[in-house]
């Protein structure tokens, strides 16, 4: 259901329509793989993340030699691995709408 | 430390992280003990990682709240969306909770939804000052009443409640500012509090409420953005909304459903763990396993159909939905190698060994799990720092909630989980409580 279809709510004034074209098409298409790509790339941060805080896990349980550098730099790595994987959640370069809709 | 020793622990942390792959890619045996590793530590890491989360999002917020408040934020519009079906008197107790809120609304909009005939009318004397009602000729569901309400609203935050929800926070001004402080911010969702709890059946939800439900929030809300928002007490960005389509009726859980849509479209949603209501919570074990189930049904429905919103370059929710999938994972495989496990000792063992290995198995690792959930009440605690008292009764009862998971979340999720990924959740949202 599109809530634009009925007449009671207008198209907002910030999202004009603005008809497609090739230029437009080809950067859509670039910026989609290269999107894609970059949240494959914010994945495998978080899924290093989790290898290291597992082997944290498993350090600690090693009751009778725990290795408390190891447990430490383990924790360290993942926890800025987990931290960049969330804060680059849009990169600072991506284009805005206004500047897709100008190109 | 020097150079050379920070070297040292980098080479042998690499070597560790090889060594624990190349063992789990060593198809038979190194594989299926990889999968019993995940099935063993992944609650352990999650109830860590939400710990930790939990409490840099509780400091980081209230530093924000401090900024703003010292900012002076002229507050934008809002009014206040109530759709009902059948219970006209829970409606208009709802109506009656926000008629004293600082800011006050534009208005606020009841939406009956077709209520059934015989069902109480609602009675227009008790509605407070200026509420208006609309009357849809039939019944359409939750998410399409939304929608018809969405459109008569003009102002620039909706605020929609249940009709079982009371708001128990008197001044909005704080959620409001957010929005006015953070331009890309969709939706807020704040934090569900059990009305009363009468049974065993509303005590242990109301311990999921306070150690899992409110803290996983707190904790999401870090990674940059929710799960899902609370369908019964959520503020809205009109602007969003109307982005995003507004609700979709397709779906059995319109609030799961949207708040990835709205994440992958690029719009912010936020938690605000001080902007409180109050929900009835299900009453009997019956009705509270087929909310939960219909929750999961939810969860399916949005790992398949909004999935693919993950990989947008505007999407926001990259964490949440690797978190949410692993979750999903990680019960499917629970379930898979217990039940290949106690196979396999069936016909080697005979029943006696089978049933003792079973209990050996869960008794070792629950101590563990135990010693862990501990330490997340009382962080959920912490963050939560109400003055309720009824939280050492939640710690007294905090043991049975192993029982609770198995038992309500696990076979509601096994039966609603498929039902949303395989589309057959029908779409039409029906008040849980009321399903007797």
């Amino acid at each position: 259901m599109n809530v634009l279809e009925h007449e009671e709510v207008q198209p907002h004034p910030e999202h004009p329509v603005v008809l497609p074209q090739d230029t437009f098409l080809e950067n859509e298409r670039k910026l989609e793989i290269a999107g894609a790509l970059w949240q494959i790339f914010r994945l495998v941060l978080l899924a290093w993340s989790l290898l290291c805080f597992y082997c944290c896990v498993r350090l600690c349980l090693n009751f009778s030699n725990v290795e408390f550098i190891s447990v430490a730099s383990n924790f360290i790595i993942g926890l800025l691995a987990w931290i960049l994987a969330c804060k680059i959640g849009r990169p600072m370069e991506w284009p805005t709408d206004d500047d897709i809709n100008a190109g | 430390m020097d150079s050379p020793g920070v070297t040292g622990f980098v080479i042998r942390d690499c070597a560790l992280w090889a060594e624990e792959i190349k063992k789990w890619i060593d198809w038979p045996a190194g594989t299926l003990n990889g999968v019993s590793d995940f099935v063993n530590y992944f609650p352990i890491l999650l109830s860590l990682i939400w710990s930790v989360s939990a409490l840099v999002s509780l400091w980081i917020e209230g530093r924000e709240k401090a900024r703003r408040r010292r900012a002076k934020i002229s507050l934008p519009s809002y009014s206040v969306l109530i759709p009902f079906y059948g219970d006209a008197d829970a409606a208009v107790r709802t109506a009656l909770s926000v008629q004293d809120i600082s800011p006050p609304p534009d208005e606020i909009v009841l939406v009956n939804d077709g209520s059934p005939e015989g069902s109480v009318p609602l009675d227009y004397s008790l509605l407070p000052p200026g509420a208006r009602v609309l009357v849809l000729p039939r019944n359409v569901g939750k998410a399409e009443a939304l929608n018809r309400g969405l459109k008569s609203i003009d102002s620039d935050i909706i605020v929609c409640m249940d009709a079982d929800t009371q708001a128990q926070s008197k001044d909005w001004s704080a959620m409001l500012a957010r929005f006015a402080d953070t331009p890309d911010l969709g939706a807020i969702t704040g934090k569900i509090w059990p009305e009363r709890v009468r049974n065993l059946t509303q005590l242990l939800q109301a311990i999921d409420y306070l150690a899992v439900i409110c803290m996983v929030k707190c904790a999401e809300s870090l990674w940059g953005g929710l799960m899902t928002v609370s369908g019964a007490w959520v503020a809205y960005r009109r602007r969003a909304m109307v982005d995003c389509n507004g609700w979709c009726p397709k779906t059995s859980t319109e609030d799961i459903d949207l708040s990835w849509r709205l994440q992958a479209a690029g719009w912010k949603i936020g938690y605000d763990a001080a902007w409180t209501a109050q929900v009835e919570m299900a009453p009997t074990w019956r009705s509270l396993w087929l909310q939960r189930r219909r929750w999961s049904s939810g969860l399916g429905r949005a790992l398949r159909d909004q999935s693919g919103g993950v990989f947008l370059y505007t999407s926001r929710h990259v964490p949440i939905a690797f978190m949410a999938f692993l979750s999903s994972l990680w019960i499917w495989l629970c379930i898979i190698t217990a039940s290949v496990g106690a196979f396999i000792s069936w016909k080697g063992l005979g029943h006696e060994t089978m049933l003792s290995s079973i209990i050996s198995w869960q008794a070792s690792n629950w101590s563990l799990y135990g010693m862990i959930f501990v330490l997340q009440i009382g962080v959920a605690i912490l963050v939560d720092r109400g003055t309720w008292r009824r939280y050492p009764l939640l710690i007294l009862f905090s043991p049975l909630y192993p029982l609770y998971f198995w038992l309500i979340l696990v076979t509601s999720f096994l039966a609603g989980f498929p039902k949303g990924m395989l589309r057959l959740d029908g779409g039409r949202w029906e008040p849980t409580a009321e399903i007797e």
